[in-house]
């Protein structure tokens, strides 16, 4: 399997005030094409930081990090918006939707920066609602859908320009037991259909016997990671 | 068309507020093409009220005469006059040319004398160039429709004199009066005149001294054959420059002047109403982009997270500042729409009543309230209008941009 992720000696420090928080100390991380990964820890502990970094949203004060076998230049912020909207793709906690489209349109919102055709870009966007399981939601506004309707398309929406990487920060956090074990199987349910690559950060416990490998972070310390093919420094 | 779909989604996610936006638009847009309309007519009205209150569009005179008085007193002979109106009669853009002799003198009726501008004319030519000096009492000076000359030599001896002048001579229509004028050879010579009209201009200072005669009686008067002034009237104000070079070209030993340059006043006022429109317009202007921009801003802070989320999924900040600027531009555009068509209906509506306006000052007389509808002024009102509502998108947009991906995501 190929190398996706390749994190190393991270550091992330942040100013407030007088104190400096170091929210991330010297991690060090591989994810191997196809995994399934979750980052668990408490709050506070620079997993959100971490995924951050990852999904090149923000940048880290030193260390190196090389996404398909790319290293990352942080400057570049033209070339950093074109490969996000090519290989990555992102779930958030509070879904993010826009409320005054419809679910079609907010689907539709990543493939506005490609060169297909309106026809085309429906087409899409219906076949990956279908998908999630959202067929007869089409055009139903974010108000009109249920949190774990509305979780659903986001993820259709970060899906539907076909990333090779998932990123998801606390996506079962604004939802109820039931929709987030059902986020989880359909997220699982993509990964292994489609070989593709998911690391979601989580504190929920419970959700965690579904993955393939937990990385575990305290206080910006990379403690352990269970599972296949893991690498701690 | 994705881009413009989204943009507009957006301004009508919030309705009333997107309307208020709008209305301020539109009504800063509407008050901008009200007053551009009236400034522009009033330029017009001013303009052709002078051309056609006698002044023409352009005068010809001999070399120097209208700096020297001394040239002045002589002119053009009735060879060289017939010449010119010749020439000037190829012209398709002139509509008519008439010769006209201006004197000075007095005017009295034994008890009382007055200092008078008077002007020898064709009547069948001078009323058509004339038609904001209308006759109050009695009748114009007698011509021959026919050979536009006047009838028998007793019609030569009439007068139309200003409404003040007859007002100050004590004279009314029917009475007589002594004509007295230095001649082309510096003498002195007198005529009688009977008064046949009385005429307003609507300027108190040239009614207190007009008097207009016919030109043959002027002839008699200075005691010359010859005309110091051709008068003349264009088909359309727009060819003035045009046939005063083209009489430059064609016409020998003759100097000229244009409406402007004999009534500089013209551009005194346009220089002063361009001044006040000027900042008025500013005004407006800023009113409205304070406002969009108030709007804007009340619109880009609530959608922070969006922003950020857009910019995640790899939006450039330049697209989704382009996006906000576009909701900008629709507001304009909505609001300088409503703007137009309700102008508009305005227009028509003041045009159709003619309400009377009361008179300017150094006038008499009041004139017709008349709002012009002006294409190039609508269309630099709606792109000043258009780029500020744009401008007033962008701005705080690029501002809020300039904040972090991540902060911007959880920015609620």
């Amino acid at each position: 399997m190929k190398t996706l992720i390749e994190v190393s000696d991270l550091h992330k420090t942040f100013q407030q005030g007088l104190e400096t928080i170091h929210a991330l100390k010297g991690v060090n991380l591989s994810i191997q094409q196809g995994e399934f990964v979750a980052i668990n820890g408490y709050s506070g502990s620079g997993k959100s930081t971490l995924l951050n970094i990852i999904g090149t949203l923000d940048k880290p004060t030193s260390g190196e990090v090389q996404l398909f076998n790319q290293s990352i230049n942080f400057k570049n912020q033209l070339e950093l918006q074109k490969f996000r909207a090519q290989k990555l793709g992102f779930i958030f906690q509070n879904f993010n939707l826009n409320p005054v489209l419809s679910a079609l349109e907010n689907v539709q919102m990543p493939l506005l920066l490609t060169n297909l055709s309106q026809k085309q870009r429906l087409e899409k966007s219906a076949q990956i609602l279908e998908k999630v399981g959202l067929a007869n939601r089409l055009h139903h506004k974010p108000k009109q859908l249920s949190g774990g309707q509305q979780q659903r398309v986001a993820v259709a929406r970060a899906l539907v320009s076909s990333p090779a990487l998932l990123l998801a920060d606390e996506p079962t956090a604004n939802l109820d037991s039931h929709s987030a074990l059902q986020l989880m199987l359909l997220l699982k349910e993509m990964n292994q259909a489609s070989g593709l690559t998911v690391l979601f950060s989580s504190h929920d416990q419970r959700l965690l016997t579904h993955i393939d490998r937990t990385i575990t972070l305290n206080d910006g310390v990379l403690q352990s990671s269970q599972g296949s093919n893991y690498e701690v420094a | 068309m994705k881009w413009l779909k989204l943009s507009w989604l957006n301004v009508i996610r919030n309705t009333r507020r997107s309307l208020i936006a709008v209305s301020i638009v539109a009504l800063g847009a509407f008050s901008l093409i009200i007053a551009a309309g009236y400034v522009l007519a009033s330029y017009e009205g001013l303009r052709e009220s002078t051309i056609q209150g006698g002044l023409g569009h352009i005068q010809l005179a001999l070399p120097n005469a209208f700096s020297d008085k001394e040239i002045d007193q002589g002119g053009f002979s009735a060879i060289q006059q017939q010449k010119i109106q010749q020439q000037l009669a190829t012209m398709p853009e002139v509509r008519l040319s008439t010769e006209r002799i201006l004197f000075e003198g007095l005017a009295s009726t034994g008890d009382i004398t007055i200092a008078i501008m008077g002007r020898g004319v064709n009547i069948a030519k001078e009323q058509k160039i004339t038609l904001f000096t209308p006759i109050i009492k009695g009748k114009n000076l007698p011509y021959n429709v026919v050979q536009d000359t006047t009838i028998n030599e007793q019609d030569i001896y009439t007068a139309v004199i200003g409404d003040v002048l007859a007002r100050d001579l004590k004279v009314r229509v029917g009475d007589s009066i002594t004509l007295l004028a230095s001649t082309a050879y510096q003498g002195i010579n007198a005529i009688d005149v009977v008064v046949v009209g009385i005429n307003r201009s609507g300027i108190p200072e040239m009614d207190a001294r007009s008097v207009m005669i016919p030109v043959s009686a002027a002839k008699i008067l200075r005691d010359s054959d010859s005309v110091n002034r051709l008068v003349i009237s264009l088909n359309e104000t727009r060819d003035t420059d045009k046939i005063s070079q083209q009489i430059s070209q064609q016409i020998n030993h003759v100097t000229q002047k244009n409406w402007l340059q004999l009534f500089p006043y013209y551009q005194n006022v346009v220089s002063l109403y361009n001044n006040i429109f000027g900042v008025m317009g500013c005004i407006i202007l800023l009113v409205v982009l304070l406002s969009v921009n108030n709007t804007m801003v009340m619109a880009i802070m609530e959608r922070v997270a969006e922003s950020g989320t857009l910019r995640a999924l790899g939006f450039s900040q330049q697209r989704i500042s382009a996006l906000f600027a576009l909701e900008g531009f629709i507001v304009g555009l909505c609001g300088i729409l409503s703007g137009i068509v309700s102008a508009s209906l305005v227009i028509v509506f003041i045009n159709i009543s003619q309400f009377e306006m009361p008179p300017l000052p150094g006038r008499s007389i009041g004139y017709p309230l008349f709002i012009n509808w002006d294409l190039p002024a609508i269309l630099f009102i709606s792109m000043a209008m258009l780029a500020s509502c744009t401008l007033a998108a962008w701005l705080p947009a690029k501002k809020m941009l300039k904040m972090d991906v991540i902060n911007a995501i959880n920015h609620y």
